[in-house]
């Protein structure tokens, strides 16, 4: 055979070769895995974290407005659409609040040809404003539930503040009161609130939630309240006979004195017509439950009115025995607790950024709230509250926290 | 004397002529040579592909489990896209919700996910058509990352009006991962066309290939993106970041198998249909409430 074309054979043999060799080297170990493509990919592409993460990451602390969202007509319009997405809040700092509600509202309300008519849309130059130095939606529109016709109870709307000013408004700590207040003054500072002219982290954002309407009901709420709290009522003990019967329904999971126990809710202290509504609604079937429906089904409505009623004086009554849950708790103790459990949870759980209590030794307690009243600590909410308890307030915190069994 | 000669030089001839033959230097003999050469390469080559085809088949009988998705099985679910134009305000915030989620290109011009507005005026024909990324709505907004509609058709005598928004359809056959030439896009066994840009070259044969405009080619990266349904939430049992915020529920995503999710009972009570059914690239993703008009 001629040399030339020997050559040209063992130029294609080696090429095919090297190509085959390469083909062999270079695709990926995993290339044909699943198909004609790496299959390493999808598993790749399945790493990172969402950056939305929902209603149920935010109610963790923000129960409050949770709450006032989760009823209302907005219930479809999830938090971080408004303040947006929280994947990386509370660690590096707080989520915005939309300052410009007219352009963030009128992206869905403006009324607009192809939007369907069952969105409600207003014609933004023909929209009344009732106020109109100030031409912004909150001013009348809560915007966690803003119907209107359909507005929050002032009840509802004070579970944002029962955390810090305390239950009946008598203040906590550095937490003023508010049942002491007229209506006109506490109208007058939320709107300072609102629309920054007075600056506080916490108060601000709260007003700004808000409408007018909101605060005008808060306020004579709080106002109403007035002197309630100063006179503590004393507990008459229910007849007891009757209800003794009764409770033993309640006492298995609610404690021995309505104190309450692991996800069992407390009942002591609750509002008697509360107690008195969800007892009649899980006996209508308005509230479902597995365990309460039978039991709220074998009440009367007498029966109800009694454990409404037994179970709302408990909890006023601080001549009543410890809780049976937290052996070492004596009702001074308890009072103490209230200005913990609105951040740390009712059992010290911890809720969300705020760290759990319940279990942690005793000493690292006492060390904490003391490094907090003498400044080594520095916290905008735990700094005053630390520096209106005494050493031996401390002492029983801790002590309470620490017997208190840690859910984790 | 001559004529000796000549006898000479012709037997000299004829026998070289024989010695030709036999030595097979000629027509013949190099024919089959070549023929050989072909033979020996050809079954170089058909070793070589036996040998690949063994290693394919080696490892299509392994049967290679799910990929390493820490507590998700492809195997077990087959998601599917809805979209019910009825419902769809235009608010804008599924494209917002995406760009934030994935980290798409921050212009007008950059996107998974977009919203087209299909508006009549009475008298006309054809319809406008417009979207976020049009001029006259980045205006409005006053930003290339923030989007709404304005008001262009306020005061004006509308005949018909909607919304629609569009997504990558995800097909059951899709053209796009035909066109691929090195592997870089795919279609996972749950459903999903995602791109592995470590593989892509940026040819953008996939851009021009699919037929609902829904691919673009990233200029940062330089290879081209694309809807993943969110593939880092639906693994984790999360909505596609578009779902999650939709305030209307314009937007519904579930598991095909699982019949009572709310794409099963999307597709099941209501009549459906998909985009270019012609193409025969049968999407994934399901519309309710289309105009012919609509593609």
């Amino acid at each position: 055979m001629p040399q030339h074309i020997i050559r040209l054979i063992i130029v294609l043999t080696v090429f095919l070769a090297t190509a085959l060799a390469a083909k062999v080297y270079f695709t990926d170990e995993s290339f044909y895995r699943y198909g004609h493509y790496r299959g390493d990919a999808p598993a790749e592409l399945a790493v990172g974290d969402p950056k939305f993460r929902g209603p149920a990451y935010c109610e963790k602390c923000h129960v409050d407005r949770h709450v006032q969202w989760n009823t209302g007509v907005h219930k479809g319009v999830k938090c971080e659409v408004c303040h947006t997405p929280a994947d990386k809040h509370p660690a590096t700092g707080k989520l915005p609040i939309p300052a410009d509600t007219v352009k963030l509202c009128t992206l869905c309300h403006e009324k607009m040809p192809g939007r369907p008519v069952s969105q409600p849309q207003i014609v933004v130059q023909d929209h009344p404003y009732p106020h109109e130095d100030r031409l912004e939606c909150i001013t009348c529109h809560n915007p966690h539930s803003p119907k209107i016709g359909a507005e929050l109870p002032a009840e509802a709307l004070a579970i944002q503040c029962v955390g810090c000013h305390g239950a009946q408004g008598e203040g906590v700590g550095a937490f003023p009161a508010l049942a002491d207040k007229s209506a006109a003054y506490m109208i007058e500072e939320m709107r300072k609130y609102k629309s920054g002219l007075r600056q506080n982290p916490m108060m601000t954002p709260l007003m700004q939630g808000l409408s007018d309407r909101d605060i005008e009901e808060l306020a004579k709420y709080y106002a109403a309240m007035g002197g309630k709290s100063a006179a503590a009522p004393t507990a008459p003990t229910p007849a007891a006979a009757a209800v003794a019967q009764l409770t033993a329904k309640c006492v298995g999971c609610h404690g021995a004195k309505g104190e309450g126990a692991g996800t069992f809710p407390p009942l002591a202290g609750k509002d008697v017509d509360y107690l008195r509504d969800q007892l009649a609604n899980y006996k209508s079937g308005a509230r479902q439950n597995p365990m309460m429906t039978p039991i709220a089904q074998g009440l009367s409505d007498e029966d109800i009115a009694r454990l409404a009623e037994y179970y709302a004086t408990l909890g006023a009554g601080s001549a009543s025995a410890p809780a049976g849950a937290a052996p070492s708790a004596d009702p001074a103790t308890l009072q103490l607790t209230a200005r913990c459990t609105g951040c740390h949870g009712a059992e010290g759980e911890g809720m969300g950024a705020f760290p759990g209590l319940a279990g942690k030794q005793t000493d690292y307690l006492v060390d904490q709230l003391n490094n907090y009243k003498s400044g080594v600590r520095a916290n905008p909410v735990m700094t005053p509250i630390a520096k209106g308890l005494t050493g031996e307030q401390i002492e029983k915190l801790a002590s309470y926290y620490s017997l208190l069994k840690s859910k984790q | 004397m001559t004529c000796e000669k000549d006898i000479d030089r012709r037997g000299q001839t004829a026998q070289g002529d024989e010695d030709d033959g036999d030595a097979r230097t000629g027509r013949r003999g190099f024919l089959k040579d070549v023929g050989k050469a072909v033979a020996s390469i050809g079954a170089l080559a058909a070793s070589g592909t036996a040998l690949l085809a063994t290693k394919q088949t080696a490892q299509a009988a392994a049967e290679p489990g799910p990929p390493a998705i820490a507590g998700y099985d492809w195997n077990e679910h087959q998601w599917g896209y809805g979209i019910d134009a009825t419902r769809c305000i235009g608010c804008l915030r599924c494209v917002e919700a995406c760009k934030a989620e994935n980290d798409v290109v921050p212009t007008a011009h950059h996107f998974r996910t977009w919203v087209e507005r299909y508006v009549w005026l009475e008298g006309e024909e054809r319809p406008h058509v417009d979207s976020h990324s049009d001029p006259d709505n980045v205006a409005a907004s006053g930003s290339e990352k923030e989007y709404r509609f304005d008001n262009r058709y306020q005061g004006k005598k509308v005949y018909k009006a909607f919304f629609v928004p569009k997504i990558c359809n995800h097909c059951r056959h899709p053209s796009c991962v035909q066109v691929c030439p090195t592997g870089a896009t795919f279609k996972t066994k749950d459903g999903a066309v995602l791109i592995d840009h470590s593989y892509c070259i940026g040819c953008q044969y996939c851009v021009q290939a699919c037929p609902y405009g829904a691919r673009f080619f990233d200029p940062r990266t330089q290879v081209t993106e694309k809807c993943t349904w969110c593939y880092h939430r639906i693994t984790k049992g999360l909505k596609p970041a578009c779902v999650e915020v939709c305030p209307v529920n314009a937007r519904i995503f579930g598991d095909l198998n699982n019949e009572a999710s709310d794409i099963s009972k999307f597709v099941t009570e209501n009549r459906v249909q998909v985009l270019k059914p012609e193409t025969g690239n049968a999407p994934t993703c399901f519309y309710v409430g289309l105009d012919k008009e609509v593609s």
